[in-house]
This record gives C-alpha cells, sequence and structure tokens, in this order.
C-alpha cells in the first residue's frame, strides 16, 4: 500500500514525466519568498516552518507537482528551480539569505559553479568531480542529472549515503587536542586552600561524597547534568557533602598520563569553587580523612578528560568507604563511549584483537585504554551502577573487569497518569490532520539525525505526515518540509521538551539512536508529552522501554523505519492510537547515587566485599600485564622475551588476616606456556607453588613463573571460593 | 613440515605498502618465510628496521637472470616489478645454490592486505599444483559493471595475478619456468598486442598445466573489480566478512582517486568497505619510511641522472640491434644509448622535457 506516495521514495528518482516538463515549467515562485524564509530562530521564538514556501504555522506546504505555473523562457531554469531547495540553500548560505535573491535563480546562475549544494540530497562538487565529462562540458550538474544523469546511472551524492561523511571524519579521540572549559580567571587553589573550604561545610556533616563527571555540572546543561545536579541536592538534604571534579582540559576520553600534574574543577555542594592541581586534590582528601564522617563516597559518573591515577589517588586519600561507576555510556569496555565501529556502526565491543577494532580508529589504543581501566577497576572496589537493564546487560557480557556488584538503577522511572479520553480524528493522515511525527534534540549522528532527514526527504510528497525538530536554536537544521519548533530544556524549565512536544500534539517521536542508549532521557520526555516512540532494535533502553511500557514501535532496522512511513503503517498505527486515547505519564527522577542503599554509614563488611575474581595480573619486569578472562580462565600475552614473570592475586584485607599473607592464594588448575601444558612440579614454576594435590596447585599469591620465550600464559583456576576484596589495595 | 615461502616484489616507492602486508601476513603465518623481491637500489640512509616483518631480503640484480642491465632497461617500474616475479618463483623451488626449494610458495601484491589466515590456500596445494583467482567469481548485470569488469577482464587478464600460489611439484615448477620465461620474453603493458605484464598471460594456464585450481571463494582478493558483486560485513564478534566468507586478503588496488573511484562506484553504501579503505589510508601514513619514500627509482634515469622517458624503453626493447649495440643501456659515461637517443631521436626533447618511466 502505498496511497500517500506520489513517487519514488528515494527523493532523487523523479516521476518519469518530471523530466519532460521543460516546456511547461512548474514552478510559479513568489518573489517574496524568500525573504520571508525564516533566520536562525531564536529559542523562545516561535514555531517556523521550514518549507519551499512562507508559510503560516499548521498550514500545509504546497508540493510542487500541485502548483500551477506560469510558463518561463527559460525552460532548464524549471527544471533547475523544481530541484531547489530554497530553505536548505538560504539556511546554509547566509550570504543568499542575506542578498534576499531567489535562492533557484542564484544557483541556476553561480551557485553551481561556485560548488554551492541546492539542497540536501544532490553534492554539486562530487557530481562534477566524479564525472569530469560534464564538468568539461560546462552544463549545470543538477540540470544534467534530473534530465540525464540518474537514467545514465550516475549518483547525486558520494556513495556511501549519510554514514560515509562520519566515517571518513572519525578520529582517535586522544589525537584531538584537549579543550579548555575552565572559567577565565578562575581561582587556583592549593590544598590547604581546599581543607579550609570543606572545614568549613564540616560541622554537622554525615558523610561525604567525592563525585566526578567530564563537566562543570552547574555551569552545563544536559541530561547527565541535570542528575548530578539532583543527586548533589538530595545529599545535601541528608547533610551530606557533595565535593564534585571535572577536567579543566576536556577531551572525549581518558585523560594521558603525564608528569605536569592535570587540572580539576571544583564545585562544592553546587558551587564552583576554584582549580586544584590532581595530585593536591588528594593531598588534601588525605589531610580532610581523619577527620571526616564513616560515610565516604566516591561517585564516577563519567571519566572523561580524567587521569586514572588522580581518581585512584583521590578515591584513595578519602579512604572512601563504597565506589560507584555509573554506565551512563560504554566508556569503560572502549574510548569510542557509544561502541560505535569508527563512530558509524554499533559494533557490540568485540575482542580488541578482532578484525573490527584493527580496522576502526579506536582499535590501535583500546589495549592499553582496557589496561588503564583494569587498573582502575582493580584498584577502587566499585559497585557498578546502570540506568538501565538493556546497559547492564551489555556491560556484563562485554566487559571483563572486576566488580563487587553490578544493578540497575535507572535515572527516572515512568509512573502512569490519568490517559486522556479517546479523540476522534476522522481525517487522520489527510492535509487538513497529518500524523505529527518529531525529532528532539540535537541533530547528530550519534543520535540518528541523518536518518531522520532520509526520512524527512523520502516522505517529502507524502501528505499524511508533518515532522518537527524540536532543538534550541542555534541547533536547528532547515530543510524543506520540517517545521522547527525551538526548545531548550534549562535547569529552570526541565519539562520545556514534554511541555513543546504535548502543545504541538506529537503522535511520534523517532529515537534512531544507532547504538544502544544507556536510558534516553529524551524517550522518556516523549512518552510523558503523550507521544508514542518510533525507534530501531539496536537502541538499547529505548526498545526495551517502548516495549515495557508498550508505548511505540521498534523496527528491525533502517529500512523497516521507511517502510513503516512509506507503506502506510505509521498512519494505522497513529490512527489506532487515536482510538484509543492517549496516556501521557509522568517522570519521577531518582536521585541517581543518592537513592542507592549501599550501605554507606559504617564500615564495610568483608562480606560485601567477596568477588570471584582474585584479580590476576602478571608482573613481567617492572611492567603489569592485566589477563582477558574466559570463562575459568585468565590469558596474558607476552612479548616473546618475558623471562621469569610474578603470577599475583588481589591483596587481602590485613586485619583478616594478621598480616602474615599479602596476598590471596589461589588454586590453578592448568598452566600452559604457548599451548603447551606446564603440569605441577615442572621446573618452569619456579617459586610460590605449594600443596601438589592431583592436578591442582596453590600458589601464595605471588608465584614465579619461567615464561621464556612464550608469547602467551593461560591460567585456568578452581572457581567457587570467593576472594575478599581491598577498598585501599595497592593492586 | 611443509616449508611455505610468501614473497611479494616492490620498489622502495611502494616500501610503506609491502610494510603493511609484512605486519598483516606475519601477525597471522608466523611461521612462514617472508621474502622481499627488491626491485631497486637500497637508500644509503635507510633506517635498519625499514624491513622489519620480511625474513629475506633479495635484490633483483641477484637473481641472475640473464642480461640483466638490459633487460631491466626495457620496463617502466609496474612492469619491471612484475617482471622478476617468475624469476623469484623458480628461485624460491628451485634455490640456485642447490638447497631444498619451500613446499610451497605464494606470492601476494605489495598492496595487499592480509585479514585472515591463507589456510584454504595451503589447503588446494595439497592436492593442486595451482592456485589462481580471477578478477571476477560472479557474473554482473548492470551495463556500467559489465563494461568496467567482464570487459576490462578479457582485455588484461582472467586472474588477478596479486596473488598466486604453487607447490613445488612438477606442475608447479613447470608453472614457474614458463612463467618466467614469458616475462623474461616480454612483461609489457601492450594491451593493445594481447600483453599485460605478467597477468594476461596466465589466461593460458588452465589450458596449459595439469592440476591448476580456481579459488573462487569470495573471501580472496577482494578489490574494486569484483566489489560490484561482493558486500563486506563485520559480524557481532568482529569478524570481517565477504559475501558470507571470512575475508583473507583485500586488494589495496591504486589507492588515491582512481581507485577510491572505482572504489565507491561499486561499493555504493557499503560503508565497510570505506571504513577498511581508511584504515589501509591511515597505515600507509604509520607505515611510511621517510628514506624511502623521497628515494628515487634506480632504473628510472640513466647513470648520470637523466631521466629514462618510457618512449626510449619501448625502442630498445623492439630492437634488437639496440640492444646488441648497448648490453647497459643505463650506462652513459662513454655516451652509450643515451647519446645516441640524443643523436638519432627527438625521444630526449629538451631537458626540461624529460621525464623517467
Amino acid at each position: 500500500m502505498r496511497l500517500w506516495v506520489t513517487r519514488d521514495a528515494l527523493p532523487w528518482r523523479f516521476a518519469d514525466d518530471d523530466c519532460n516538463t521543460m516546456d511547461t515549467t512548474l514552478l510559479h515562485r513568489d518573489p517574496d519568498a524568500t525573504a520571508r524564509l525564516p533566520r536562525a530562530p531564536r529559542d523562545d521564538g516561535p514555531p517556523v516552518l521550514y518549507a519551499r514556501f512562507p508559510l503560516e504555522p499548521q498550514t500545509l506546504p504546497p508540493r510542487a507537482a500541485d502548483i500551477r505555473v506560469v510558463a518561463g523562457d527559460d525552460p532548464k531554469f524549471a527544471v533547475v528551480a523544481a530541484a531547489v531547495d530554497p530553505a536548505y540553500y538560504c539556511a546554509r548560505y547566509s550570504d543568499i539569505a542575506d542578498a534576499n535573491v531567489d535562492p533557484a535563480r542564484h544557483y541556476y546562475d553561480a551557485g553551481w559553479k561556485e560548488r554551492r549544494n541546492p539542497n540536501a540530497w544532490f553534492d554539486t562538487r562530487w557530481y562534477l568531480e566524479a564525472y569530469t565529462d560534464i564538468q568539461d562540458a560546462g552544463v549545470n550538474p543538477l540540470y544534467h542529472f534530473v534530465v540525464a544523469g540518474r537514467r545514465e546511472g550516475r549518483l547525486p551524492l558520494r556513495p556511501g549515503g549519510h554514514r560515509r561523511p562520519v566515517v571518513d571524519q572519525a578520529v582517535n579521540p586522544l589525537l584531538r587536542d584537549p579543550w579548555p572549559v575552565a572559567p577565565r580567571n578562575a581561582q587556583f587553589l592549593e590544598a590547604e586552600d581546599l581543607c579550609l573550604r570543606v572545614r568549613k561545610v564540616l560541622p554537622g556533616a554525615r558523610g561525604l561524597v567525592l563525585a566526578a563527571s567530564h563537566d562543570r555540572y552547574v555551569d552545563v546543561t544536559g541530561g547527565m547534568q541535570v542528575l548530578i545536579a539532583d543527586e548533589q541536592r538530595l545529599f545535601a538534604t541528608n547533610h551530606v557533602i557533595y565535593l564534585h571534579i571535572s577536567p579543566a582540559l576536556a577531551r572525549l576520553t581518558l585523560g594521558v598520563e603525564d608528569p605536569e600534574p592535570a587540572v580539576l574543577q571544583v564545585v562544592l555542594d553546587g558551587v564552583f569553587v576554584g582549580l586544584i592541581e590532581g595530585p593536591a586534590l588528594a593531598q588534601a582528601l588525605a589531610e580532610l580523612a581523619p577527620d571526616l564522617p564513616d560515610a565516604r563516597l566516591f561517585t564516577l559518573h563519567s571519566f572523561f578528560g580524567h587521569r586514572a591515577s588522580d581518581l585512584m589517588a583521590a578515591a584513595l586519600a578519602l579512604q572512601a568507604r563504597q565506589h560507584v561507576f555509573w554506565l551512563h555510556d560504554y566508556a569503560s569496555i572502549c574510548d569510542s563511549y557509544n561502541l560505535l565501529r569508527n563512530n558509524v556502526e554499533y559494533c557490540r565491543g568485540p575482542a580488541p584483537d578482532s578484525l573490527a577494532c584493527q580496522v576502526c580508529v579506536h582499535g590501535d589504543t583500546r589495549p592499553g585504554y582496557l589496561a588503564r581501566m583494569q587498573a582502575l577497576f582493580t584498584t577502587l572496589p566499585f559497585h557498578v551502577l546502570s540506568p538501565s537493564r538493556a546497559a547492564l546487560d551489555i556491560w556484563l557480557s562485554r566487559s571483563s573487569l572486576p566488580y563487587l556488584s553490578a544493578r540497575v538503577h535507572e535515572n527516572a522511572l515512568l509512573e502512569p497518569s490519568a490517559p486522556a479520553a479517546p479523540v476522534g480524528r476522522p481525517l487522520l493522515g489527510t492535509a487538513e490532520d497529518p500524523v505529527r511525527v518529531a525529532f528532539a534534540g540535537f541533530p547528530t549522528p550519534q543520535k540518528g539525525w541523518p536518518q531522520f532527514m532520509e526520512l524527512v526527504l523520502r516522505c517529502r510528497d507524502v501528505s499524511a505526515y508533518r515532522f518537527f525538530h524540536f532543538a534550541s536554536g542555534e541547533a536547528m537544521r532547515p530543510m524543506d518540509n520540517l517545521v522547527g519548533v525551538p526548545t531548550r530544556v534549562t535547569p529552570g524549565n526541565r519539562m520545556a521538551m514534554v511541555n513543546a512536544l504535548a502543545e504541538h500534539k506529537i503522535d511520534l517521536l523517532v529515537v534512531l539512536s544507532p547504538w544502544p542508549e544507556t536510558f534516553s532521557y529524551v524517550a522518556y520526555e516523549g512518552f510523558c508529552s503523550g507521544a508514542d516512540i518510533v525507534t530501531l532494535a539496536d537502541t538499547g533502553n529505548v526498545a526495551d522501554a517502548v516495549r515495557r511500557h508498550r508505548r511505540g514501535v521498534v523496527l528491525a532496522n533502517e529500512a523497516a523505519l521507511y517502510d513503516f512511513f512509506l507503506d502506510g503503517s505509521a498512519l494505522t498505527y497513529a490512527g489506532g492510537r487515536a482510538e484509543q486515547g492517549r496516556e501521557p505519564g509522568r517522570l519521577r527522577l531518582t536521585g541517581t547515587t543518592a537513592t542507592v542503599d549501599l550501605g554507606l554509614v559504617g564500615r564495610t563488611t568483608p562480606a560485601a566485599m567477596q568477588t570471584l575474581d582474585p584479580g590476576l595480573s602478571l608482573l613481567v619486569g617492572e611492567q603489569t600485564l592485566y589477563p582477558r578472562r574466559s570463562g575459568d580462565m585468565w590469558t596474558f600475552m607476552l612479548d616473546g622475551a618475558a623471562g621469569h614473570v610474578r603470577l599475583m592475586s588481589r591483596r587481602v584485607l590485613p586485619e583478616q588476616d594478621g598480616g602474615a599473607r599479602a596476598r590471596m592464594g589461589v588454586a590453578v588448575t592448568g598452566l600452559m606456556l604457548d599451548g603447551v601444558k606446564v603440569p605441577p612440579g615442572d621446573r618452569r614454576r619456579i617459586a610460590g607453588w605449594r600443596n601438589v594435590r592431583e592436578e591442582v596447585q596453590w600458589t601464595d599469591g605471588d608465584a614465579v613463573i619461567d615464561a621464556g620465550t612464550a608469547r602467551r600464559l593461560d591460567v585456568t583456576l578452581r572457581l567457587g571460593r570467593r576472594y575478599l576484596r581491598l577498598a585501599m589495595a595497592e593492586s | 613440515m611443509t616449508r611455505i615461502a610468501c614473497y611479494t616484489s616492490f620498489n622502495y616507492g611502494y616500501l610503506s605498502r609491502a610494510r603493511i602486508l609484512a605486519k598483516t601476513l606475519k601477525r597471522l603465518h608466523p611461521d612462514w618465510d617472508l621474502w622481499a623481491m627488491i626491485v631497486d637500489r637500497t637508500p644509503a640512509d635507510l633506517p635498519a628496521d625499514a624491513l622489519t616483518g620480511f625474513d629475506h631480503i633479495l635484490d633483483a640484480h641477484e637473481l641472475g637472470v640473464p642480461n640483466f642491465p638490459g633487460w631491466m632497461f626495457k620496463h617502466d617500474v609496474v612492469e619491471a616489478c612484475t617482471a622478476v616475479k617468475g624469476h623469484m618463483m623458480v628461485h624460491l623451488l628451485t634455490p640456485p645454490d642447490g638447497s631444498p626449494g619451500y613446499d610451497k610458495v605464494v606470492y601476494l601484491d605489495p598492496d595487499i592486505g592480509v585479514f585472515n589466515p591463507l589456510d584454504g590456500i595451503i589447503k588446494r596445494l595439497d592436492h593442486g599444483s595451482i592456485v589462481l583467482t580471477p578478477h571476477q567469481t560472479e557474473p554482473n548485470t548492470t551495463e556500467l559493471a559489465i563494461g568496467d569488469n567482464e570487459m576490462t577482464s578479457l582485455q588484461y587478464g582472467i586472474f588477478n595475478l596479486g596473488f598466486v600460489a604453487v607447490r613445488n611439484d612438477r606442475n608447479g615448477h613447470g608453472f614457474a619456468e614458463w612463467w618466467a620465461g614469458m616475462l623474461y620474453r616480454a612483461c609489457y603493458d601492450e594491451v593493445e598486442r594481447g600483453i599485460f605484464t605478467d597477468q594476461k598471460y596466465c589466461d593460458l594456464v588452465p589450458a596449459l598445466f595439469d592440476r591448476v585450481e580456481v579459488e573462487r571463494d569470495p573471501g580472496y582478493n577482494v578489490a574494486s573489480w569484483n566489489l560490484s558483486r561482493r558486500k563486506l560485513r563485520f559480524g557481532p564478534d568482529g569478524m570481517l566478512w565477504s559475501s558470507g566468507s571470512p575475508l583473507k586478503f583485500y586488494h589495496f588496488t591504486k589507492i588515491g582517486r582512481v581507485g577510491d573511484f572505482m572504489t565507491q562506484r561499486y561499493a555504493l553504501d557499503n560503508v565497510e568497505v570505506y571504513e577498511l579503505v581508511n584504515w589501509y589510508k591511515r597505515e600507509l601514513v604509520l607505515q611510511t619510511v621517510p628514506e624511502a619514500d623521497q628515494h628515487r627509482w634506480v632504473y628510472g634515469y640513466f647513470s648520470d641522472g637523466t631521466p629514462i622517458p618510457k618512449p626510449a624503453r619501448v625502442l630498445y626493447r623492439r630492437r634488437a640491434d639496440l640492444v646488441r649495440a648497448f648490453p647497459n643501456p643505463f650506462d652513459a659515461s662513454q655516451g652509450g644509448y643515451l647519446a645516441w637517443l640524443r643523436a638519432e631521436t627527438d625521444i630526449m626533447g629538451s631537458p626540461a622535457e624529460a621525464h623517467a618511466a
């Protein structure tokens, strides 16, 4: 069923007779049209309809095929003008908007020679460079494509679609220079300055939380920042001091270890107090520690821009009783924090030596990155908190990092509200009452904007739908047949998006992230507004939430998305919703770390500090190697010249063992070098091996092996016993 | 234990590519002996680790090719680097010092990257003697693709000689000797005469030799010439698949404007292809050895430094009297072929017009 499609789905495949209209001229153009086209909208401005013609909101853009015409004397111009998108052209080229000229006329006369693009689906520069015969002929490339090129199999855009530019621009985040984010003239704090400030708020305090994330949450608006602000306020009501650190130099990966100390921004109880160097922060916390209440928590929301050594030093100096690691993203699995291979395709976090990692821009640095991650997680015994089951399942299946516990703690809950009565919409899907489809938020590839753009393009002659974009003014991307609604969520107006979506009676909110979102606040905003969500299978918690709340459609892939709209399924679905009435729902924020029961007050019991992971590592000279774990086997990759190595296990709690043994013994059932068994009693088991009993030999936690020139060491352990972890472990 | 040799042939301008081949092959087949056949003179300042990954290095002039200077002069750089492949194969099967040859020998172009073990090829050589990979293993259906692929293969060769593998048996040896002989005779880019370097001759191989294996697994020799019928995909475990088969090796032919254009013409929205090509371009940067990159191909110049234009080579290879008169045409110390060219032809033009080929 393609009731609403008047042309082929692909935007450049016009109906055949469109090519033969040179003598009848398609368009009558309003000479004032471009003058009235919207410029960059203000956040508080009214909704703006970006369309081929200036229109009042709530009216329908006429389609090219409906326009009747004044015959022009230049048939070539008519062909070109029909394919130029004025809104796109003016938005992309501000000089054209400023000059108040007709975009089609400009493109026809000069724009193509200046290599400007006439619309979102034709790349002038590409066409001329790819087809040098057209360049040599001096023909307007858009005209050529419409009347001939498309039939000859020529392509209007560089192949690769919307993914190609993302792939071509992908770089390892370490190759990007960090950028400064601290306020100018911010005060530099010494250790004693910070001690003084904390001591001022210490009287009456029941605890202290050291929190780390990637930016100064009090001055940046965003999903995670809002959550952290809530967390801080909730802790404050319980008289818990909240000390937040973020890097003064931002980057989208773990900071690089460097002899020069890193500078951190410090926010104390919601107020920015200045900058401090990493070692000075640890020094201040060590000095404060004896005087702090027992309830001390380290919560890590994001380590972007931080150095692992600073985080470890600060948490250890604080003598935190509990450590929390948040799975707001997958940065603990790969520095492609959303597990997008080359920033474009969900990779599912394969093994670092896989071909996918070899080809990915994040692959080269991943082994070293994971080693630093291992050091962080081995040093700090984390309780892992995930905003969703979907994210936790991925983390548990893809990460081999040690942890104390792992659980789901949603950022927000959707609670039922009174259902709205069914609304009769007899004209739904017609020009009078189109299905209202929206994209909310920043228009980035990581949020699926290119797929949404493609959807809008493919539906450009489908009158059943009206498309909207809700975002802050500067994030608008004007294009034909898209209504832009400036919307900005702020701490003072947290419901701005919900209200805007509801006000515009959005039926379907599309959430097309190409990676498994750990939560997706925008999807919940959509639910609360009364919209249902259209999403794809690999969107993580978005797809899960849609299924859980029965509030939308989960489609298998991008092709299914376009089919859903083009074959009328979306209209059928929207019709069903209208008959049933809306159930908007209410959003209850959970306060993140502040509402997790971790037994914060009082000392941790040994029972709570148990893990099945003995924290094996291998000391090769001065270097510590961390293994890859598969079931009960731990594998270390060597360089072929390791010689004598030391197999170490986690340190035990001193008070549990009277200090008699520094490390936990492990039961080794198998030892192999380069795949060849090294049996108990073998002379290569040099020292630290005890009690040969059948095939099992115990180590005292620090066993020496002669690895010789082997390149691989496999250690199989008898599991079943639990190992104690030490919060203050030196690894 | 089966002794396996793999070799490639290149001049120093292609060193970065050869280093990628060595790196990717050695990771998967550390037990193979990897040989570099160098058709060039080693730059004096070449860093010691420039050829790390290669177990053996042999200069073309060490192959014992008769009348080497005159023979080498007949070829431009692409022709020269392919002309030595037959002799090198013979060298590895029957070393001149009488030592036992390798049991199996694989040739790979320097612009190939290896991604999965080539065990299937080695196994084929248990019962076959010669393995070849066709440019296309599936018919094209569009006019554009037929013109670019089937018709081009008819002109330039059915099999891509970026890869060939032989077993050290009578058949394999017979092929190597025949191939070396044909390449000694004429390894030229003269498609109009039915010759294209070392490649077009091999259309005859299934007719001339027994136990020829045509490897049609879509995971081998993936390149722009078969992307119209092959799709690359990553699996959830990070494996890279080519139309349902693990990608064994990809031929990064003509990386640059021309190659990129043909790649995208057929890769279309298969974004994994661009990911792979971009990886290769990044690796090229990483593997570049500046001393080699700035090095002039030694056989591109007369001994006095004058660049050798292609017509000078073509004229020389067509005239037996010139070959007899100037057995070392590079040598300009006593006038030689260069002086003759200047006196008798317009080929050398003015000094400003001359360029090496």
